[in-house]
């Protein structure tokens, strides 16, 4: 092919079958696109046809690597490192006068690829360190991960809700996700000062790019949804994904 | 670095475009044959991985290999990124550039590190010949060092084109050069404040320093150094009754880092452990920085005393554990009656 532009573009055959990329496997975990070529070899006679390999990584969203199943799994889609982090424990008691508002004993679970439950956070909302790693997972393609809590009070657990319990009452959210209660979170007088780092004005979730956020209602069901109690801040969990 | 010119692009802008969230990316891999007095340029689309072979035999003086992407965002303008380069021809020294910072816990493919921290550059060059008769291009390379700031933005949109030349300097041996730098010479009005890359890059080394070629480059991003303030509460005021909300600012938040906002009873003592302001917090583990502003009346509740307290933005990085703002303040809350006592006495 030769043309008489004096620069002279040849853009071969194969436009036909450019590539639009999507995100690749790798989680690039940057801010811009970056990537790296070789050709080898490096010193080669006229004549020689050098080979290449390339790999570009790209700017990414927690959807390009994990598929949030709602209303609470997490599948990762390739192999990730997930550090988990608790962020707050909500579930309080006082007297019927509002009086003596304490912070009950709640605990949450995690159950990688369809494991047993494993308890990753024991204890009231004093107890709770938000830079903590409680739990980290190595996960592989297409694994499962689920979340769960519950809280004793009048000298009996609450009901065990998990991701899979066929309940709404554990939720995984990314970055401008909104709240799924019936009234603007952040505006509410149940808002809990912990997560409130975590939330813009509007009651969407404000976290990284690889994060999700985990929000558990331990205290009502799906049928008190339109109560203002319901506030999925009983148990909420960060967790972050990287590459292993 | 290369501005790119469009002009090869305009078929690729053509085909439709598949997305990847808002935005999606065309790749190409652009071969420059070297040595005829016009250039050659061939464009091959590629994935955003692979191997395959050069699209045309090597000439004479060789060919330049660039990867290039083209981000397509809805509404706005194609932004083109150069990522990197590879250089093959009959003669050429090799070279790898290891960039090191304190930021090992950072798994992304760019280095990075904090305004005030220190970095490592480590140049590895093989392949430089010595004899009389071998061409100068065979006995050295040129290391270039050039800096850039992001501005007011994170580098999204960045122009590489537009990056300062800082030094360059001439290796003519094979073997590791090890350059240690106390600080980033981003240019900023405050040094502590800027963000942006640093970039160090070998070329080839002609007589006339004409046709140089780019063997590698490698860049690590600078981030600034947080900072915090907090109002709504003046230094030394007494608290009477309920304590006002205050507003807690914090900046450029180290990408990877843990700030909180705490209170103790007592004067600041740096290293001194308090009860976490939890409406006041952060945790961060991403690529850049974050801004936020926190709006706290919590920690009322975390008053229990008469007496001076002290409340501080604390911010922990793979740096270490820093004071970013503080403010004593004092509670005054006991209620005195001040009256007399009198007796009466009858007669």
């Amino acid at each position: 092919m030769t043309t008489s532009s004096p620069r002279l573009v040849r853009i071969l055959g194969a436009l036909a079958a450019l590539t639009i990329a999507t995100p690749g496997n790798l989680l690039a975990n940057t801010n811009v696109p970056t990537g790296w070529i070789t050709a080898s070899p490096g010193v080669a006679k006229v004549g020689a046809v050098p080979t290449l390999k390339w790999n570009i990584n790209y700017p990414t969203e927690i959807t390009n690597h994990v598929t949030i199943v709602p209303p609470g799994t997490v599948q990762p889609t390739t192999s990730l490192r997930a550090d988990i982090r608790v962020l707050g424990a909500g579930v309080t008691s006082s007297n019927s006068n509002g009086t003596n508002l304490t912070f009950v004993h709640t605990e949450c679970y995690s159950s990688y690829n369809n494991g047993a439950w494993t308890r990753i956070f024991a204890g009231t909302n004093h107890n709770v360190s938000q830079s903590t790693i409680v739990q980290t997972l190595n996960t592989t393609a297409n694994s499962t991960l689920r979340f769960g809590g519950r809280y004793w009070f009048n000298n009996q657990w609450s009901t065990f809700y998990t991701s899979n319990n066929g309940t709404q009452n554990v939720r995984v959210l990314k970055n401008g996700d909104s709240v799924p209660t019936t009234y603007n979170v952040a505006n509410s007088p149940t808002l809990e000062d912990f997560i409130k780092p975590y939330l813009d004005a509007g009651g969407k979730v404000r976290i990284g790019p690889m994060d999700i956020i985990v929000m558990m209602e331990l205290t009502h069901t799906d049928s008190q949804r339109n109560n203002e109690g319901y506030d999925l801040q009983d148990m909420v969990l960060l967790v972050t994904f990287k590459n292993q | 670095m290369k501005a790119l010119t469009l002009t090869a692009l305009l078929a690729f802008a053509a085909l439709p475009a598949a997305t990847a969230q808002t935005s999606s990316y065309t790749n190409f891999i652009r071969q420059t044959i070297l040595g005829s007095t016009l250039p050659v340029y061939w464009d091959v689309s590629v994935a955003s991985s692979g191997e395959r072979l050069s699209p045309t035999a090597l000439t004479i003086a060789g060919s330049r290999y660039e990867l290039w992407t083209v981000k397509s965002t809805s509404g706005a303008a194609p932004t083109s990124y150069l990522l990197d380069t590879a250089f093959v021809s009959a003669f050429s020294p090799t070279s790898e550039i290891t960039i090191l910072t304190e930021d090992t816990a950072w798994t992304g493919p760019v280095p990075r590190t904090r305004a005030d921290r220190p970095f490592t550059v480590e140049v590895q060059v093989d392949g430089l010949l010595s004899g009389a008769t071998d061409p100068a291009s065979a006995k050295s390379v040129r290391l270039l060092r050039h800096v850039q700031s992001y501005g007011s933005t994170n580098g999204e949109n960045i122009d590489r084109t537009q990056a300062s030349l800082l030094s360059q300097a001439v290796i003519s041996s094979n073997g590791k050069t090890t350059l240690n730098y106390p600080i980033t010479s981003i240019p900023g009005t405050n040094p502590l404040q800027v963000k942006g890359e640093e970039r160090f890059s070998v070329f080839t080394r002609n007589d006339d320093g004409s046709n140089d070629q780019q063997i590698v480059s490698r860049y690590l991003q600078i981030w600034p150094v947080a900072t915090a303030s907090i109002s709504g509460i003046s230094a030394d005021e007494t608290i009477r009754f309920e304590a006002p909300q205050v507003t807690i600012t914090v900046n450029d938040l180290y990408p990877s880092s843990y700030t909180y906002t705490q209170i103790y009873k007592g004067a600041p003592a740096l290293g001194t452990v308090g009860q976490v302001v939890t409406s006041a917090q952060l945790q961060l583990d991403q690529a850049t920085p974050e801004s936020r502003v926190w709006v706290s009346k919590d920690y009322d509740n975390l008053i229990d005393d008469d007496g001076q307290w002290t409340i501080e933005v604390i911010t922990r990085t793979i740096f270490g554990t820093e004071r970013l703002a503080y403010l004593t303040f004092n509670v005054n809350r006991t209620l005195r009656v001040n009256s007399m006592m009198s007796t009466s006495s009858g007669s």
